[in-house]
């Protein structure tokens, strides 16, 4: 995904979908902290609530009269809460998913912490030493 | 006070008074010209001269007491008609006039009254000369009175003009004019104090004197002096919103003594001992700008020092001031006109960390002000025109043309220097807009701050944070502060955005 910024007419285009919310919030942030960008206002909010588990739930929504393109024509994928006005091109199609549990992204370890693991692990081993010793599938309730 | 003893004075035939022995400062009794008359007439009831005073019953009248006897000539004596004195011997008296030779001679009292500093040092000026002292410095505590010779063969002295100056270095100064035409005694107003702001154990006139070139009495190598002298008109403006005036003269520092300094060795430049000539007029007697009429300042010529800083004589620029006394004077021009040094601040930001980027320019009401100024520039420039620049602006910096990004290093007038990069290809058209903030930048500690700025007024100013990068992001920050005299600072806060 790359993004092209043009700031004078408020617009954020996009060459590919986005499935990674938090990898576009992150893009969106580089950015607005570079020289070019500090003379213009931020380009959207951005909130992440944990929801334990390694689930989280992220929401960006664009601000300050900032709006997302998609240029190019074809088929397009928003997947996450993803606040923003889209600029209608001719030959251009948006699905929007949207979902306020898992969201995969690159960014971060995206797994369960280790100590969830090895509990895991730990159960794992459990139940084939039962199975070993009885012949028996354990259940769980 | 006592009677004239017949042994201290002579009178021979031909009428000259003389004193025996030469009057000796803090020493020798001066008689009031009352007493002489006294005596002369004391003198002249005798049946014949007795001894070395050839004055008795068989000669003429030798003096009379002349004009209105009043409180300002309350003795004038008249010596007839051969009867007189000479200047040495003058020395000898105080209180009144003694007028001789049919009025051709004329020697007239002058009296020291006021408030001074114990054994402050009298020195008296006629026809622009030191008159050699015949007279202690402690006669100031019992009582300043002595003969000053004012008119001889017939003319006046300077027109009988004289100034009374006291100025001991370390004592704030203090001169009088005085007219002895009229004879009788004649007062001279003085009035001396400690100057606390010099001391002449740290400043001795030693090291004062190496301050100024040799080329004018001083004993610095020509070219190393650390106080130059230039007259000529100057039309400088300080920067304080006074504007352009005019100056006859500058006092130049060589950038490594402080105003402090300045201030005493100059006083001493103007002190009794002084050897400095102001061009080409002795310190001693220096009372204003040579060739100016300017209102005088009697305690101290170039200017008091008070609370630290420096109200520099009239019509003298300054330069060579250091950073940190940049406050510390104040100007006078030609024109009268005060002149105060800008105040000099600057914008901070804190509470930043080494990376984010940081822009803080003036507000507009809610967004950052982004058409300040209206430009145009050609492609390769690195100077530009920018029309109704503020005289708010940093020295140096970043101008943003419609959102492009130059530095630069300098400006005068109107005119940014030394843009960085030179502009862009295809430069930028008429009203093209712009913005000079005052910072902007990324941050390399935990503060950032802009170059020096003169104030003017108040401004409010908007400061963004922003920080985006894979290490500490943060949630974009924005606020405004106020830039006072005082300057303005604001404080960031982080709040971790991932």
């Amino acid at each position: 995904m790359a993004l092209t910024f043009l700031p004078t007419e408020l617009l954020i285009e996009s060459d590919a979908s986005i499935n990674d919310l938090p990898a576009f919030h992150a893009a969106l942030r580089d950015w607005e902290d570079s020289e070019a960008a500090a003379v213009h206002p931020v380009t959207h909010t951005y909130k992440r609530v944990d929801l334990g588990g390694g689930a989280a739930f992220h929401a960006v929504d664009l601000v300050n009269g900032w709006r997302l393109r998609f240029p190019v024509p074809g088929t397009y994928q928003i997947t996450g809460n993803l606040g923003a006005e889209i600029v209608p091109v001719a030959g251009v199609y948006v699905e929007r998913k949207t979902s306020a549990a898992f969201a995969t992204t690159a960014v971060g370890s995206g797994g369960l912490p280790p100590d969830q693991v090895a509990l895991l692990q730990a159960i794992a081993q459990q139940l084939d030493r039962v199975k070993t010793e009885t012949g028996l599938i354990p259940a769980l309730l | 006070m006592a009677a004239i003893n017949n042994a201290t004075f002579s009178i021979n035939s031909a009428g000259n008074i003389r004193q025996a022995a030469a009057f000796v400062a803090g020493t020798s009794v001066r008689h009031s010209t009352l007493e002489l008359h006294a005596w002369l007439q004391d003198l002249a009831d005798n049946p014949a001269a007795v001894g070395d005073d050839l004055v008795s019953i068989l000669g003429t009248n030798p003096s009379e007491l002349a004009g209105k006897r009043n409180a300002s000539r309350p003795m004038a004596v008249t010596l007839l008609p051969n009867i007189n004195i000479d200047d040495a011997t003058s020395q000898w008296f105080r209180f009144g006039s003694i007028e001789q030779n049919a009025g051709a001679d004329l020697y007239t009292g002058l009296k020291v009254i006021g408030s001074l500093v114990p054994s402050s040092p009298i020195y008296i000026l006629q026809n622009n000369a030191k008159l050699s002292k015949y007279w202690a410095d402690a006669d100031v505590d019992v009582g300043f009175q002595i003969l000053v010779k004012a008119k001889a063969a017939g003319t006046l002295i300077d027109d009988g003009d004289v100034t009374v100056y006291s100025r001991k270095y370390g004592q704030a100064y203090s001169h009088f004019d005085v007219n002895l035409a009229a004879g009788g005694e004649q007062p001279a107003a003085l009035a001396t104090s400690i100057d606390g702001n010099v001391d002449p154990a740290v400043m001795t006139p030693v090291l004062a004197a190496s301050y100024f070139s040799s080329a004018i009495g001083g004993t610095a190598t020509p070219g190393t002096q650390k106080i130059t002298l230039a007259y000529g008109d100057t039309t400088q403006d300080l920067g304080g919103g006074q504007g352009p005036k005019l100056h006859k003269g500058t006092m130049t520092l060589d950038g490594s003594i402080t105003l402090a300094q300045a201030y005493q060795a100059l006083m001493w430049a103007v002190s009794e001992a002084s050897t400095v000539l102001f061009n080409g007029v002795p310190g001693w007697r220096y009372r204003v700008l040579p060739g100016q009429t300017y209102a005088e300042n009697i305690a101290a010529p170039l200017g008091t020092f008070a609370g630290g800083k420096w109200f520099v004589a009239q019509g003298w620029w300054l330069a060579g001031v250091q950073v940190g006394d940049s406050k510390a004077y104040q100007l006078t021009s030609h024109d009268g006109t005060v002149q105060t040094p800008p105040t000099t601040v600057a914008v901070q930001v804190g509470g930043v960390q080494s990376g984010d980027y940081v822009l803080a320019a003036r507000d507009n009401g809610g967004a950052i002000l982004t058409n300040e100024y209206s430009v145009s520039a050609a492609a390769g420039a690195v100077t530009i025109n920018v029309p109704g620049l503020k005289v708010d602006t940093p020295a140096s910096g970043v101008i943003r043309i419609n959102g492009d990004r130059y530095t630069y290093t300098s400006w005068s007038g109107t005119t940014l220097s030394g843009l960085s990069p030179a502009i862009r290809a295809g430069g930028y058209a008429a009203a093209t807009p712009a913005f000079i903030p005052f910072i902007d930048g990324v941050a390399s500690s935990g503060t950032i701050g802009s170059a020096n700025f003169q104030y003017s007024a108040p401004i409010t100013c908007r400061y963004r944070v922003r920080n985006g990068g894979d290490v500490n992001p943060i949630v974009p920050f924005e606020s405004t502060l106020q830039v006072t005299e005082t300057g303005g600072s604001g404080t960031a806060v982080r709040n971790a955005d991932a």
